[in-house]
């Protein structure tokens, strides 16, 4: 098992080197080279692009559920891309422009005070839920612990400035749903931080691709630029695999599974709860914007059905437990997904019962 | 080095397929106009920092050099992995811009949601420029549908059939989008025309005018439905959600 980690730290050690061409060029290259391998990346855009454009004149025409399979997975991709891609953006950021020790600076020593101001670093970057995968990843090779990516992971889809705004503007009449998400959300990744913190070995919960890539990252030389462009790269293989399997799987749920049994549990206050959580898991639409699907049900769920929703769609559905996947271990993410929906259940119950 | 072009690929397939969408107009069928903007950035900007990266050489971290430790399941998920990717990536590249079909609208159950949050277009207003879903949502929330009857409306949407009667009452179909197609909910107006598979097909589109009246249907569970005059085929609009 060691040889392989060799074999890395001694390819991370020659990161910004051109081993190609058998010299050690260093890690700008030539300009010639520079040009043409421009050259090359802008000649693959141009033939994507030509075969976009042709190829549909073929007039290819599937059967409606299949069409529509499609249709709605290509559009959790196409509305998830721009996050995705901001939050790679801001983890390479952290990773590799931001001062070694910036965090041990400005966050508390005391853990349970430390997890309490991560879980409030989604109000700095609102990225939203998908683009947080990605930026969580870059805080772990930036020295976060595992319990503490994954209270920043839970808390930042919700406690962030556009989902506030968005939710009040979606049920500013009803103060409650807004304070329930807020303080539920707070709560439940802190609750999940602290659990974790309890864990004898917390890098055990880390997928073993994913160990190997902080490996590389700590190992990596050359110029900012090059070492920026180099992780964008790596987090993209990693990242972008998952967002389409994600998309494709909730694409598919939502092509089989007949909505009207979710919406048909309606007011019932506690089979509203699940089945709105439920819905929340399938829709993996994204926490900017879930306030407002979520009110085009109007008065069909119960005050508590919505809390929930708010709270575990942000934190656990198909899209997201595809994107954590790159970085937890499956045991990792089921009792997350486990503790978060009851966690999420709970929290509807309750507001049921006392409003 | 086969991992790095994993990313890179899928990367410039979404970026490149998000910005040909913009480009034709097709983007709507995908995502909410108000995030237009901010998406075909993200992906042009995409696009440059993947041709960027050719420049520089990533070493990679190739998960097959533990290959010997591996069991055998681990590589059926990887071969998922790729075959999920490659459709992916195919349905991005390849397969033309299509709306959501009357599938959809079926098995989200038409009118399910009560679209819209803002209740005060009642129907006591002008009703001339009522759409598909100004008028199912009057038509659900509407305490005096004697009120509404004979009103007239002129409507435009694809076919979906009602479930409770579908030899003779059809919806004339629209989506409502709040963000993008993965939650669009149907919205429609129920018509009623005996026989109507003579004449329109499931999937039109159509522009249908008439008169709202009580429904003749015995089995349909709308109370209202338009009665037409007029049923004629037409083209699918540039922009079939409705918002």
């Amino acid at each position: 098992m060691t040889s392989p980690r060799l074999e890395h730290q001694e390819r991370g050690a020659h990161a910004g080197h051109d081993e190609h061409d058998g010299h050690t060029h260093s890690a700008t290259v030539t300009g010639r080279q520079l040009l043409v391998r421009i050259g090359i990346g802008a000649g693959i855009v141009g033939a994507l692009f030509a075969v976009r454009a042709f190829i549909p004149g073929l007039g290819v025409s599937l059967p409606n559920r299949m069409q529509d399979f499609v249709t709605l997975s290509i559009s959790v991709i196409v509305e998830s891309l721009p996050f995705v891609l901001l939050g790679i953006v801001l983890a390479v950021i952290v990773q590799v422009w931001l001062p070694a020790g910036f965090f041990d600076r400005i966050l508390p020593r005391n853990p349970t005070a430390r997890r309490a101001c991560i879980s409030l670093i989604g109000m700095l970057l609102p990225v939203c839920e998908c683009g947080n995968v990605p930026l969580a990843r870059g805080l772990i090779i930036r020295g976060f612990t595992v319990p503490e990516s994954l209270t920043f992971l839970l808390a930042a889809p919700i406690l962030n400035p556009i989902t506030i705004i968005t939710t009040q503007q979606a049920f500013g009449g009803d103060p409650i749903i807004l304070v329930a998400r807020l303080v539920g959300g707070f709560v439940i990744a802190n609750t999940i931080g602290w659990l974790y913190s309890r864990h004898p070995a917390p890098d055990a919960l880390l997928t073993p691709g994913f160990a190997r890539e902080c490996e590389v990252a700590h190992h990596e030389s050359g110029s900012r630029t090059v070492r920026s462009l180099a992780m964008f790269v790596r987090e993209t293989t990693g990242i972008m695999p998952a967002l389409i399997i994600g998309s494709l799987v909730a694409g598919g749920i939502q092509t089989i599974v007949p909505r009207d049994v979710l919406v048909a549990l309606g007011s019932n206050p506690v089979w509203s709860v699940l089945a709105l959580m439920a819905l929340a898991f399938v829709v993996s639409v994204c926490s900017n914007v879930d306030a407002f699907f979520i009110l085009s049900f109007g008065g069909i769920f119960s005050t508590g059905a919505i809390v929930s929703f708010l709270t575990f769609g942000p934190m656990i559905d198909v899209k997201m437990l595809a994107l954590m996947r790159t970085t937890f271990t499956t045991k990792t993410l089921v009792q997350v997904s486990v503790l978060v929906g009851l966690m999420s259940a709970a929290l509807g119950l309750a507001v049921n019962v006392l409003v | 080095m086969k991992q790095r072009w994993i990313g890179v690929v899928l990367t410039l397939a979404a970026c490149v397929a998000t910005v040909w969408f913009w480009a034709n107009g097709d983007l709507g069928l995908y995502v909410h106009p108000r995030y237009f903007v901010f998406t075909v950035i993200a992906a042009i900007v995409g696009i440059l920092v993947v041709v960027a990266s050719f420049v520089v050489r990533v070493p990679t971290d190739d998960a097959s050099e533990t290959g010997a430790a591996r069991r055998a399941w681990r590589r059926v998920v990887s071969f998922g992995v790729v075959v999920a990717c490659v459709f992916g990536a195919g349905a991005l590249m390849l397969l033309p811009p299509a709306t959501l079909t009357s599938a959809t609208a079926d098995q989200r159950s038409v009118n399910s949601g009560t679209v819209v949050g803002s209740g005060a277009a009642q129907a006591t207003g002008d009703t001339a420029d009522y759409g598909v879903k100004e008028w199912a949502t009057a038509l659900r929330q509407s305490t005096d549908l004697q009120g509404i009857a004979g009103s007239s409306a002129n409507l435009t949407g694809f076919v979906s059939a009602d479930p409770d009667d579908p030899e003779n009452v059809f919806f004339v179909t629209r989506f409502f989008v709040t963000c993008c197609a993965a939650d669009a909910q149907p919205v429609g107006v129920p018509v009623y025309q005996p026989d109507w598979k003579s004449s329109v097909t499931l999937d039109e589109w159509v522009e249908v005018s008439g008169a709202f009246d009580l429904n003749p249907s015995v089995k349909s569970r709308q109370p209202m439905v338009l009665v037409p005059q007029q049923v004629t085929a037409v083209d699918e609009p540039s922009d079939p959600y409705v918002y």
